[in-house]
């Protein structure tokens, strides 16, 4: 826990939480733990600000919830990548991209 | 987008299952944080509170993905509609105060409104009637005369390139012989083009063909439904059948359907048409021709602009023809232009109604005032509770939401208790109208007024509302949490003095308007009518197509009748007036005096008595002569003029022995008479009477068209209990002739002045809305500061303020408060009753008694209300009052 944590900047929480369904189905809680575990706790996730992202990117369409037994066999809400979230994450993800490298281009140069 | 929608949807509907949802989620995910602290060593229960506190406020992650979900647009206004119930129902005093002061606003507003949609806005049931329009000389941009003659409608009809069609119409009225009584209706002599104009034809057989039109044209008539259902008992095979209207046989060759309405304004009254007939067979008789109402349809796609621009190259080559006179000195002032129908028909109570309807419009704004001064007050009592809200995670714009759907709710159950206001209202404000008023049929609580009314409580609402609304989800929350904050003159209580202030202007205004028809009233009442009104019978008959065909005759029937009226028990004289009665509009001809070079002639009212008249209205002889029986029809012409025709046409001279021609007659002048009034508010015309005997047989039923000729029955008592002899003595005299409603000439009298009773009740209602209204106000804000400023009253008297000055302190506020609400009302007064001006009679806009009268009446009420308060306040325990904090 010795690490300084990062704030999420505006707007990526969307990006990485459609990131990590890529992978598999997941429900929220583990979404913000695998996460933190792939960012070597390096991001810091609000859980509080998880779940209204979820609804959010849930009736945008691009993901799509279901329930299921979690792996401490518990009923959880698992949330799964739609087509149309595929699509979206593969617009974010290079746009993200094509961002850093802009950012990471005039930090070097300038 | 479509997901989107389905999803909003869903949500809306299985909002219930969603929230269980919403809810197991939540603990799913704290049920796996709590597992995963407990497997690294914490205590079960540190690993719940860490696990909450890392999520954060579990309502405010709920509110938040609630907001996310989308569907918080529906469901807040279900959720705040809730609360602001349940808010309300927790205060009724304030809920109660407000919804009736919603109710009076907005139910008078609905009851007004009802009559200025039926009477000015309603369209006309006429297919597109915005293109029927009436032709008009137009002077200074005010309408001079809508009158033309059948020769000027021939011109007219060559140069009628804007319309599509146009048709010349005339009142006229009939006696109808061979029902179960002789009656009389009332007809609109039309030209062909009438029912084009007006786009409806027949319901059954035809309308009138142009071989008709014309003089010596064959007779026809057309029945309005109402007729054909009362004497014709609705029979299908009516086509055909002959109808005899003042003795001569009209073949009926048509029914008009029953949703076609024609309204005709008849001796002051707007009465519906009982019959069409044609207008070319009177084209050179029927006043000469004149008196024709021209109205056209425009083509479509012309516009009103460009209609008149037509017509205002035509003026000059108009006058040229007709007045070439006018046309010499031809000012760019007069020219021809197109009026819409309807504005025409409703253009004398365009004025007053609008006036009233921007009055009520003004109690509405009180009302308004009156809530938003009660919402004021409160937002600083629930200070408490908005910020504890706001703290919990309600936005700002959801409180304000939250705040302004309060209003809405109390606004719509204003508007409810106000329909029954309206209701009610309307049911009192049709029986004052008067019959002047046209379309008063139409007036009804219709869709149109349910829809006035929402939409009315909504922008009430949002009127009242919006200032507090606005100040209670922006207070600081600091601040409001502390309680003590904003003691002494916060921002809120300058509003609150701004909304008295207004209030009291407002009022002010409408005082005054009151006031000066009130004046009006008063001064058309003191008016003496030139004869006394008291035990005086009227009767309206017509003599047109009786068998009497000379006026010999028609003075030897009425004789007859006389004499049968005389013998009845408590009648003391009798006499007959032909067109027109007092206190009634009547005929008027054009008279010159013999032997005047410089005579160009002159309009004067034209009367035919008999014998009694004078003695029976008891105007008084100022010189010369009565009429006698010696100036029967073979005897020299003789007439007699009232003071007014002496004064105008004989200044400094003696009228006695001059002689007056009149159409081929020459009239010797045998006396003057004292004055009588055709309108209250108006000096009596110049009259010229003549004896029935010698009178012209065609002007005198020329006029019977317009002007029943009335008999007059003074009386040794209640002179409607006499109604039915009389009647009786007429019919048996003369059993074809048709017998008008009987009236007192109280009645007559009352109904002259109809119009400025209605303006007056409804503005002296209106106004006294507004004093009640406004008197609360000033009694709210002033109880409310006093509450406010408890601690500091009880500093004052405990430092030694005796109760006179505590009292004054708080007196002097209020009135301050209202000092300058009348002077704001006044400055604004100034400008608006002007727009009183053409319905005052013996008052001035800026009447200086009326102004003082109403400034003294709300500075007195004003003083009251604020000197309850005021002795609450002096009645403060100084050791409670200091205690209270």
């Amino acid at each position: 826990m010795g690490n300084k944590r990062i704030d999420l900047p505006q707007g990526t929480l969307d990006l990485l939480i459609l990131k990590t369904l890529a992978l598999e189905p997941q429900h929220g809680w583990a979404v913000s733990e695998r996460i933190q575990q792939i960012s070597s706790d390096m991001l810091h996730i609000q859980q509080g600000s998880l779940y209204p992202a979820l609804h959010r990117l849930e009736r945008r369409g691009w993901i799509k919830a279901k329930w299921g037994a979690s792996e401490s066999n518990r009923r959880a809400k698992y949330y799964e990548l739609s087509r149309s979230g595929r699509r979206q994450l593969e617009v974010e993800e290079s746009a993200w991209r094509k961002l850093t490298a802009a950012i990471g281009q005039v930090l070097e140069t300038a | 987008m479509l997901s989107d929608l389905l999803y909003r949807l869903r949500a809306l509907f299985r909002r219930k299952s969603m929230e269980a949802d919403l809810d197991e989620e939540l603990r799913a995910h704290l049920e796996h944080e709590v597992e995963k602290y407990v497997q690294s060593g914490l205590t079960r229960a540190e690993a719940t509170r860490r696990a909450r506190l890392k999520l954060g406020g579990l309502d405010q992650v709920k509110e938040a993905c609630r907001d996310a979900r989308g569907i918080s647009l529906v469901d807040t206004l279900l959720q705040d509609v809730r609360y602001g119930l349940r808010v309300l129902r927790k205060n009724p005093g304030f809920t109660a105060v407000a919804v009736i002061t919603l109710a009076l606003g907005i139910g008078a507003n609905t009851a007004m409104f009802s009559v200025v949609n039926g009477v000015l806005l309603r369209p006309l049931p006429y297919p597109e009637p915005e293109r029927i329009m009436q032709l008009s000389l137009v002077s200074r941009g005010q309408s001079e005369g809508m009158d033309f003659s059948a020769r000027q409608f021939d011109f007219w009809s060559s140069h009628s390139e804007p319309f599509q069609c146009l048709t010349a119409m005339t009142d006229v009225g009939f006696n109808l012989v061979g029902g179960s009584r002789p009656e009389r209706v009332r007809a609109l002599r039309v030209s062909t083009g009438y029912f084009q104009v007006f786009g409806v034809q027949p319901a059954l057989g035809r309308e009138f063909s142009a071989d008709e039109d014309r003089p010596g044209g064959a007779n026809v008539a057309i029945l309005s439904h109402g007729l054909w259902v009362r004497d014709f008992a609705s029979d299908p095979n009516v086509l055909g059948r002959t109808v005899v209207l003042d003795s001569a046989s009209f073949t009926i060759v048509g029914v008009m359907p029953s949703s076609f309405e024609s309204t005709w304004s008849f001796m002051g009254s707007s009465v519906p048409v009982d019959l069409w007939t044609t207008i070319g067979q009177v084209a050179s008789t029927i006043g000469s021709g004149t008196n024709y109402d021209v109205i056209g349809r425009l083509k479509a796609g012309v516009s009103r602009r460009q209609a008149n621009a037509y017509f205002a190259t035509l003026t000059k080559p108009f006058l040229l023809e007709f007045d070439p006179e006018e046309a010499k000195n031809i000012s760019s002032q007069i020219s021809i232009a197109v009026f819409p129908y309807n504005y025409v028909i409703t253009s004398n109570d365009r004025g007053p109604l609008l006036i009233l309807f921007g009055a009520v419009g003004f109690v509405l704004l009180i009302a308004c005032a009156n809530v938003a001064n009660l919402q004021l007050a409160r937002t600083a009592t629930r200070s408490r509770e908005i910020s504890i809200r706001v703290a919990l995670g309600a936005g700002r714009l959801r409180m304000f939401r939250q705040l302004l759907t309060e209003n809405v709710l109390l606004s719509l159950m204003g508007a409810v208790a106000g329909l029954l206001v309206a209701y009610g209202g309307l049911h009192s404000l049709l029986a004052l109208t008067p019959t002047e008023l046209p379309h008063a049929q139409n007036i009804t609580l219709d869709r149109w007024a349910l829809g006035f009314t929402v939409l009315v409580a909504v922008l009430a609402s949002i009127v009242f509302g919006i200032a507090p609304a606005l100040r209670a989800s922006r207070q600081e929350l600091h601040e409001a949490l502390k309680e003590s904050g904003g003691r002494a003159t916060s921002p809120r209580n300058r509003v609150r003095s701004a909304l008295v202030m207004a209030e009291v202007a407002l009022s002010l205004v409408l005082l005054v308007g009151s006031g000066l028809l009130i004046e009006t009233f008063t001064n058309l009442l003191r008016i003496n009518p030139g004869f006394d009104p008291h035990n005086l019978l009227c009767l309206p008959i017509w003599t047109t197509g009786t068998q009497y065909k000379s006026s010999a005759d028609l003075d030897k029937s009425y004789e007859d009748a006389l004499r049968r009226i005389d013998a009845i028990p408590g009648v003391k004289s009798s006499a007959v007036v032909a067109a027109g009665s007092p206190l009634e509009q009547g005929g008027n001809d054009y008279v010159h005096v013999v032997g005047r070079k410089d005579s160009e002639g002159f309009s004067a009212d034209y009367r035919e008595i008999t014998l009694e008249y004078f003695n029976t209205l008891g105007v008084r002889l100022l010189q010369g002569r009565f009429f006698t029986p010696a100036d029967s029809a073979g005897a020299a012409k003789v007439t007699m003029i009232n003071a007014a025709f002496a004064r105008e046409h004989f200044a400094g001279l003696n009228p006695l022995g001059q002689d007056l021609r009149l159409e081929n007659d020459t009239l010797e002048i045998v006396g003057v008479v004292s004055d009588v009034k055709s309108r209250l508010d108006e000096p009596a015309p110049s009259t010229m009477f003549v004896p029935i005997a010698q009178a012209s047989y065609g002007i005198d039923q020329l006029f019977q068209a317009w002007f029943p000729t009335t008999v007059l029955v003074r009386t040794a008592m209640n002179p409607l209990g006499l109604s039915h002899a009389v009647e009786e003595a007429l019919r048996q005299s003369n059993p074809d002739m048709p017998v008008g409603e009987t009236r007192s000439m109280d009645e007559v009298l009352s109904h002259s002045i109809a119009y400025q009773r209605f303006l007056m009740t409804l503005m002296s209602v209106f106004a006294a809305l507004a004093l009640v209204l406004a008197a609360i106000g000033i009694y709210g804000v002033m109880s409310y500061s006093v509450n406010e400023r408890t601690h500091e009253m009880g500093i004052r008297m405990a430092v030694g303020a005796n109760r006179r000055e505590v009292l004054w302190l708080v007196v002097s506020r209020g009135l301050g408060l209202t000092l300058a609400g009348l002077a704001f009302g006044m400055a604004a007064s100034f400008g608006l009753t002007r727009l009183l001006g053409g319905l005052l009679f013996g008052v001035k806009p800026t009447d200086p008694t009326t102004l003082i009268a109403v400034t003294l009446l709300l500075t007195a009420v004003a003083l009251l209300a604020s000197y309850l308060p005021a002795r609450r306040a002096t009645k403060v325990d100084p050791m409670v009052a200091l205690r209270y904090e």
